[in-house]
């Protein structure tokens, strides 16, 4: 893009990257439960939202390589563990169905509110795609917002397990609302809403109300960034996550697959 | 109108060559075999689904990744598709779609020979849509023509989406081809595992009773000898254009009748794999389906639940 200053390439790469990696990295964990969900209905809506979620990673990526970053293969396949900048808590292998639902619940308000605020961008060709992907994206949060309420009135053990999934990852979501380094850039694009502050108080508030009209127990203070993923800082199950992601195309690297 | 009566004027519409619908009356025997037929090709789509399944987090690039996810999710739309054919077919015994799936679990129905096999490498997640697909294909043609025309109806789409997986398979085989050395030892290698359990999967030349009334009832149109003649010849020029070896030393064309002469796959052991569930693969892979049927049930209660009170608090108060 010619006419993006230096300062501006820099801060559209910091803002785009980690919603990249998060994107990529629940598509990833969403294929995982291919042929494995509770019912078959079930297995087709699933894997096309994670289809879905790695199709507007890929699109990020392109994004990105077209802001001097190597191309989406080489972002997603050649990247160590410390390039990474997806939240921790979505690297958390996968575990019953309860938990990947409530993970994705919270994740989908998250992106809904992260997206939704993407188009007050000046950067037209982030608003193209962010525009497209909003239409996929309501059913996403459809989809998970339905199965959270299901698990949550179903029956008593739904309701256990869903609540301590719930419990599982509330203290490991700090670094999902956080951005790498300082925030400074959110200004330069004039993405104040998108400020870690701001996004904690809107999704805090969409969470209440989802929590008191389910008359689920609140679980507790909202964590802080104790580990912060958009800095690179992940734990093993990326480093695992990521050995077997490329163990294919480390057999050669540069042969075409 | 007796029994004898309507099955005769049953098999006069079938020799006709008319179709018939799932609320026709259909002779208990027929609609036996359809069950037996399409629960197992269901399950088998299902099945299926495992081996290729494994190799999703582990596709090389980002359009393979895209492309294989949406593959494994077509057969598990076919599994769900034709499970339901069958549950209409399996309501006058009262068995729905809990029991179908149960049936696995408990061994009560068989699935392809071919997915009861490993698939160690990326090229096996190419073989697979190459020559299973493939071979799929040849078998379901076939049934096209079917004498029961929601079976036939359904196969139309399913056949149209097997080419594309197909064509994806191919793709795969091919980079493997004009790559590296150990991506051509790689792609061998699959060819070589893959080959036999394909001589073996269009079953024998001798068919069995079951297979025999099929015909009969033009369920399905053609010989097993016919539909393994027809794949051998689609596939040698196909694979040795690859620059790839066939692993039988036997394989020769009559050059006057131009019947294929092949080696004989191991009946016995095939066999076997399929009716006990024996082969390398078949337990680890009814652990998965155990896994997603049988241990989440407990989703599929509260789901039934949470929507039976949802309707119930929408129901106008008498």
């Amino acid at each position: 893009m010619a006419n993006l200053g230096e300062s501006e390439t820099r801060a559209l790469i910091q803002l785009i990257k980690p919603i990249a990696d998060d994107e990529w990295i629940v598509g990833h964990r969403g294929s995982e439960w291919l042929a494995l969900t509770p019912d078959l209905e079930e297995d087709l809506a699933f894997s096309s939202i994670s289809q879905d979620e790695l199709g507007h990673a890929q699109f990020y990526y392109e994004l990105l390589h077209s802001l001097g970053l190597p191309s989406a293969d080489e972002l997603v396949y050649l990247r160590p563990a410390s390039g990474w900048t997806n939240a921790q808590v979505l690297e958390t292998p996968n575990q019953d169905w309860a938990h990947t639902v409530a993970l994705r619940y919270l994740y989908e308000i998250l992106d809904d509110i992260r997206h939704e605020a993407l188009l007050g961008s000046w950067y037209q060709p982030l608003t193209d795609g962010v525009r497209k992907i909003r239409m996929e994206e309501k059913y996403h949060l459809q989809h998970f917002a339905t199965g959270f309420e299901l698990l949550a009135t179903g029956t008593e053990l739904s309701r256990q397990r869903l609540i301590e999934g719930i419990a599982d990852i509330w203290p490991r979501l700090g670094d999902l609302f956080a951005w790498g380094g300082s925030e400074e850039f959110l200004e330069k694009l004039g993405l104040p809403n998108l400020a870690q502050a701001q996004l904690r108080h809107s999704w805090t508030t969409r969470m209440e109300k989802t929590f008191h009209d389910l008359e689920l127990p609140w679980p507790g203070p909202m964590p802080g960034v104790n580990v912060n993923g958009r800095n690179g800082e992940h734990s093993q199950n990326l480093s695992k996550l990521l050995d077997v992601m490329t163990e294919v195309r480390q057999i050669d690297v540069n042969s075409p697959w | 109108m007796e029994e004898t009566e309507r099955t005769r004027i049953f098999m006069e519409r079938i020799n006709a060559g008319e179709k018939i619908e799932a609320n026709d009356w259909m002779p208990a025997e027929y609609r036996n075999l359809l069950i037996k037929q399409i629960h197992m090709h269901g399950i088998s789509e299902i099945m299926g689904a495992y081996p290729e399944k494994e190799w999703v987090p582990k596709a090389p690039s980002i359009r393979r990744k895209l492309a294989l996810n949406a593959k494994v999710q077509d057969e598990i739309g076919h599994g769900q598709m034709l499970l339901r054919l069958a549950e209409d077919l399996s309501r006058p015994y009262g068995r729905g779609r809990e029991e179908l799936m149960d049936d696995v679990l408990d061994g009560r129905v068989k699935f392809h020979n071919v997915f009861h096999m490993e698939a160690p490498t990326w090229a096996d997640a190419g073989v697979i849509g190459f020559l299973v697909d493939g071979g799929a294909i040849i078998t379901q043609a076939m049934l096209l023509d079917s004498s029961y025309a929601p079976y036939a109806r359904m196969l139309k789409r399913i056949v149209a989406e097997e080419s594309f997986h197909m064509q994806h398979g191919e793709a795969v085989v091919l980079a493997l081809a004009e790559g590296s050395q150990a991506q051509r030892d790689m792609l061998q290698g699959a060819i070589n595992r893959w080959w036999e359990p394909m001589m073996f999967f269009f079953g024998p030349v001798q068919m069995g009773k079951g297979a025999q009334r099929m015909m009969e009832y033009k369920i399905r149109t053609k010989t097993n000898e016919e539909l393994r003649q027809k794949f051998i010849n689609r596939y040698v020029p196909r694979i040795t254009s690859l620059g790839m070896t066939i692993p039988d030393s036997e394989l020769r064309q009559d050059p006057d009748t131009k019947e294929w002469h092949y080696s004989q796959p191991d009946w016995e052991r095939y066999n076997a794999m399929v009716r006990l569930n024996s082969g390398p693969m078949s337990q680890a892979r009814i652990a998965m389906r155990r896994q997603a049927h049988e241990e989440q049930r407990w989703v599929r209660e509260a789901m039934n639940k949470a929507s039976e009170r949802q309707v119930s608090e929408h129901q106008p108060a008498i």
